[in-house]
């Protein structure tokens, strides 16, 4: 059927549902039925009618809806049964086997819509031809007039009291064989389902199964020629009953927009990057499925890793679990292994199979920025450490070349002026004295500017030695407390030289200080340098300040730089270096 | 107590070096190019003074002075460098060595000053 088609009928059958039940009331009202068999009837057959349409709007793919009113409207025809339009009776009664029929055809059908086992379908054949030909065969032998009625059976075919008997009894035990059938059925359904399916299940097998026990019981009491109060009261009792079937589908259908909501409040729980014993926690939440589990995909691997890391076993086609695959761009992220019934809704896995691509793809950004962010900090320890490594050769450069020069012309101008002798033209002596005098000043000049670039007694000797080197030229007074002669790797040395070279340099130049110390202690894999003045205070780290670099410096290495500098109140710089860490070891 | 053996690997030091002490009266006994020669050169010649640049191109001028310093008795070891003492810090100071001097500053008179201190 098209969905155009589909739509006609369905707006067809809005209109002319109200009409045909107000109909059928008539025709109640008119045959001078009991105010309670009117009531009854309308309750029935508007629970049908109304609840039918609902979901025949609501899920047009589902067969529920269509039948559920087909039932309704058969319903509608049961008065016909009473016999006011004699030749109308047995159409009353094929429509109202019929529509117990169809409505054994709903409960079965319930969730999918549709009979899944051949053992359903086989069943509901039968019964359903077994108990139609017993109906009509009892029918064929029923004399209203022998009951005491007042209009003939045009459809009596065998007037003979026995027989009437006979088939009323046999279509009774059919009825009692077909009602045992649906308990055994219910039974086994609800015994073989998980958790999340008896969920399901539960707001339309548990009426059926109520419905069955009462239409059994009335049936035996009908057979037993039981008081007219009991055969009523569990004649309304099977009537009500029968009216809280669609109720229940309606709760069903009511249970999977509440799961829906509960989708909603997955994506927001989902929206701070779940771990995934949380993501699993709130999936099986949402779903009802406390089995419920969630293989991520690793393109290592190439497999679904369960949450330890172990490769996932995914459920086989036909097996009680069932498994929803999450993609990306056509790459495989994760795995949802849950309860098979759950297929059922598909528009229920898939919203939360778009709440999950959500989750994850944030967790894959997440995990993106973060790998990208680990290659930014290994690139700058890298550049840090290349920039240590050029600063020594260049020293080293300076050592072998300028500075040799250097010093062999500083040499030669002293044996000129040895060789010249005291008694030499004073004024070629003066010059030579001059001419080597400049000489040490540049060699001297070129030291200082060697040691600037890279520190050579921090090879020599450590950071200790280096440290106290540094205090020694110092302009202010510095004590040193060295707190560990631990040798470490050239990037933390370098970097923790820098620290108390700048730090020293800013004492001098800006603290107005007097005294300056000078701290290290090593404990707990990091090393921490503290340096501190009586000076001014008031220093901070500007955009493109010495305090920055060396700010800079550290955090390549995974350090950090404190300043406590109270204007008045001195300055104390506190480096602290992982020594420890794989990126402060580049070689 | 005026013999001295020159170990350097440049030969334009050495040259300018043997020059400059002999004409502070020491008498330059033999010069070595790097740590071995100097140490093979030091036993076969036993001068009173070893002049003994730190950065050879087989060990170091510490190394070879530790050896010296073994073997009795031990010339007076004067470690040199084309660096200056601050690019060594306390590596100069302790052992069996008379003293640093940088190299521009080689002179007999400076090496009898560090003898007179010692």
């Amino acid at each position: 059927m098209t969905s155009t088609t589909d739509r006609t009928l369905r707006r067809l059958t809005m209109v002319a549902a109200p009409i045909l039940l107000v109909a059928s009331l008539a025709y109640l009202v008119a045959t001078e039925a009991s105010t309670l068999r009117i009531a009854i009837n309308g309750i029935v057959c508007g629970t049908y009618l109304a609840t039918g349409l609902l979901a025949w709007t609501r899920r047009p793919a589902n067969r529920t809806g269509r039948v559920m009113v087909a039932t309704g409207l058969l319903l509608l025809l049961d008065p016909l049964q009473d016999g006011a339009i004699p030749r109308l009776a047995l159409v009353g009664l094929i429509a109202t086997t019929a529509s117990d029929v169809m409505l054994g055809y709903l409960i079965l059908a319930f969730p999918w819509g549709t009979l899944r086992s051949g053992v359903d379908r086989a069943f509901l054949t039968v019964a359903g031809i077994a108990m139609l030909s017993a109906n009509i065969a009892a029918f064929a032998g029923f004399d209203p007039r022998a009951a005491g009625a007042s209009y003939d059976n045009p459809f009596l075919l065998i007037r003979d009291p026995a027989f009437a008997d006979l088939a009323m009894s046999i279509s009774r035990l059919t009825s009692i064989l077909v009602l045992i059938g649906f308990l055994a059925i219910f039974a086994v359904r609800w015994a073989r389902a998980s958790g999340p399916a008896r969920r399901i299940y539960s707001p339309v097998l548990l009426p059926a199964t109520v419905l069955v026990i009462a239409i059994m019981v009335a049936t035996i009491l009908s057979a037993a020629d039981a008081p007219d109060e009991l055969q009523l009261a569990a004649g309304v009792t099977q009537a009500l009953t029968r009216a809280l079937i669609p109720i229940g589908f309606l709760v069903g259908l009511l249970r999977t927009r509440m799961a829906r909501s509960a989708i909603a409040d997955l994506v927001v729980e989902l929206g701070d990057t779940p771990t995934p014993a949380r993501l699993r926690d709130a999936l099986a939440n949402a779903l009802g499925d406390p089995g419920l589990t969630v293989a991520y995909w690793s393109p290592e691997a190439g497999d679904y890793l369960a949450a330890d890391g172990s490769p996932a076993v995914l459920p086989s086609e036909g097996s009680a679990r069932a498994v929803t695959l999450l993609e990306r761009d056509g790459q495989p992220i994760a795995a949802i292994i849950h309860d098979a019934v759950l297929l059922d809704d598909p528009g229920l896995v898939a919203s939360v199979a778009s709440a999950v691509r959500l989750s994850v793809e944030n967790d894959r950004l997440q995990a993106e920025v973060e790998a990208q962010l680990g290659e930014v900090r290994e690139s700058r320890a890298r550049i840090v450490a290349a920039g240590d490594a050029e600063r020594k050769r260049v020293e080293r450069d300076l050592h072998d070349g300028a500075q040799q020069r250097l010093v062999s012309l500083t040499l030669a101008l002293r044996l000129a002026r040895l060789k010249l002798g005291d008694d030499a033209d004073p004024e070629v002596r003066l010059s030579l004295e001059q001419a080597s005098d400049e000489a040490r000043s540049a060699l001297s000049e070129l030291r200082e500017l060697a040691r600037g670039i890279h520190p050579q007694i921090l090879t020599e000797a450590g950071l200790g030695s280096a440290i106290e080197s540094l205090a020694d030229r110092s302009t202010v007074d510095v004590a040193v407390d060295l707190g560990t002669d631990q040798r470490f790797s050239p990037a933390v040395e370098a970097a923790a030289y820098f620290v108390v070279s700048e730090a020293l340099a800013n004492v001098a130049k800006y603290a107005e200080a007097k005294r300056a110390l000078v701290r290290t202690e090593w404990r707990d894999d990091e090393l921490t340098i503290e340096i501190s003045d009586d000076g001014v205070g008031g220093a901070a780290p500007g955009a493109d300040g010495g305090l920055r670099g060396l700010a800079d410096r550290l955090s390549a290495i995974d350090g950090r730089l404190e300043i406590f500098s109270p204007t008045g109140g001195g300055t104390r710089l506190v480096a602290h270096i992982p020594t420890a860490t794989p990126a402060a070891m580049p070689g | 107590m005026n013999t001295i053996l020159i170990v350097d690997d440049h030969a334009g030091f050495r040259v300018q070096a043997r020059a400059l002490l002999e004409a502070d009266g020491f008498v330059v006994v033999g010069e070595a190019h790097d740590g071995a020669t100097g140490l093979a050169a030091a036993r076969a010649l036993r001068p009173d003074f070893v002049l003994l640049d730190i950065g050879l191109p087989d060990v170091e001028g510490f190394d070879v002075a530790r050896e010296l310093a073994i073997e009795g008795p031990p010339p007076l070891v004067v470690l040199t460098s084309s660096r200056d003492a601050s690019a060594f810090g306390p590596r100069l100071t302790g052992g069996r060595m008379l003293g640093f001097l940088p190299k521009d500053e080689v002179s007999g008179a400076a090496l009898r000053a560090m003898v007179e201190v010692a």
